[in-house]
């Protein structure tokens, strides 16, 4: 049995003047333990930080995705309209063209300014 | 005189005293004070700090044991006892959830002393005695401090598990749950540890 390795010897105890030191040293620390304690729901501080960052975070990222959807929905009808304005114009060009005797096939690029401007001379001529 | 005669010497002079320390040594964890510790943990955790009072009296001395053992100095093991005290007193309503309060605070120890001996200076030497005569006699003194001195070259890991299996009188188990270490890890380090001292101080097994 290794009992016979410390016959006679003991370990040391704590000095005298430890239990006064430690223990007041507990009591000095016990209530900044319960100030912590009186933050709600049992959050420490740093929880709090922690969850107030994260929604944080959240409100920005749903704000922004929001605010692009809605860029992105405007841009979408302004180009339909765009679309559908020169789709109008491009019909009636070829309207005052096909008046003249000129076809435009559907890859033709849309008459020039100075072409639309021949037209209308003519039109107003005859 | 040689080392196996010094150490048989020494056993026949302290007979009755080592009685005694066998008898602590052989103590049971947890047989008579984890009631009253439990209740004082469960009134610290209420923030009743005169409950801290009792908490020493049950713990004070195996805090400062582990910690001697396991930093080499005295310095130091005061400085982990106060540590774990004032952790105790802002661990709050936790304290209440140990299921073994004894294990918890040495547990609190080992780990305030790991802190402790890392961030030390290198260049610190920690050798102070670990062991004293239980009866003050020159010659048993002297082989104490030779005993300390021989603990001494031990690691550190080796060095508590021999002090809580022998002084504190844990299980393996135990030890392991302080030491945050598998049974068969705590059990490994204390036989390495225990047979490296025999052979250190020249005693059959």
């Amino acid at each position: 049995m290794s009992d016979e390795l410390f016959s006679g010897m003991k370990v040391p105890g704590p000095p005298g003047r430890l239990r006064e030191r430690a223990l007041r040293a507990a009591r000095a620390a016990a209530p900044e333990a319960a100030s912590r304690g009186r933050v709600p729901w049992g959050f420490r501080r740093l929880d709090l930080v922690w969850v107030g960052a994260l929604l944080v975070l959240l409100a920005s990222n749903a704000l922004l995705t929001m605010s692009s959807r809605r860029a992105a929905t405007l841009e979408a009808g302004r180009a339909a309209v765009a679309q559908r304005e020169e789709r109008a114009a491009r019909s009636e060009d070829e309207g005052d063209l096909l008046a003249l005797g000129v076809r435009l096939d559907a890859t033709s690029p849309p008459p020039a300014p100075r072409v639309l401007s021949l037209v209308q001379v003519l039109r107003d001529g005859s | 005189m040689d080392s196996s005669g010094t150490w048989a010497a020494v056993g026949v002079a302290a007979g009755r005293a080592h009685a005694a320390v066998r008898d602590v040594a052989e103590r049971p964890s947890n047989a008579s004070r984890p009631v009253d510790l439990a209740g004082a943990f469960a009134a610290v955790a209420t923030g009743d700090m005169d409950a801290l009072d009792a908490v020493w009296e049950a713990v004070a001395a195996d805090l400062y044991g582990l910690a001697l053992w396991r930093t080499g100095s005295r310095e130091d093991a005061s400085d982990v006892v106060q540590e774990v005290f004032v952790r105790l007193a802002s661990a709050g309503p936790r304290l209440a959830r140990a299921r073994d309060p004894r294990a918890y605070v040495l547990a609190m120890a080992h780990s305030a002393a790991v802190d402790l001996v890392r961030r030390r200076r290198p260049t610190v030497e920690a050798d102070d005695a670990v062991l004293e005569p239980v009866v003050p006699d020159p010659g048993t003194a002297a082989d104490a401090a030779r005993a300390s001195k021989l603990v001494s070259r031990l690691p550190a890991a080796q060095r508590e598990a021999v002090y809580l299996r022998h002084f504190a009188g844990m299980s393996f188990g135990e030890i392991g749950s302080v030491t945050g270490v598998p049974t068969f890890t705590a059990a490994s380090r204390y036989r390495l540890g225990i047979g490296r001292l025999r052979k250190l101080m020249g005693v059959a097994r």
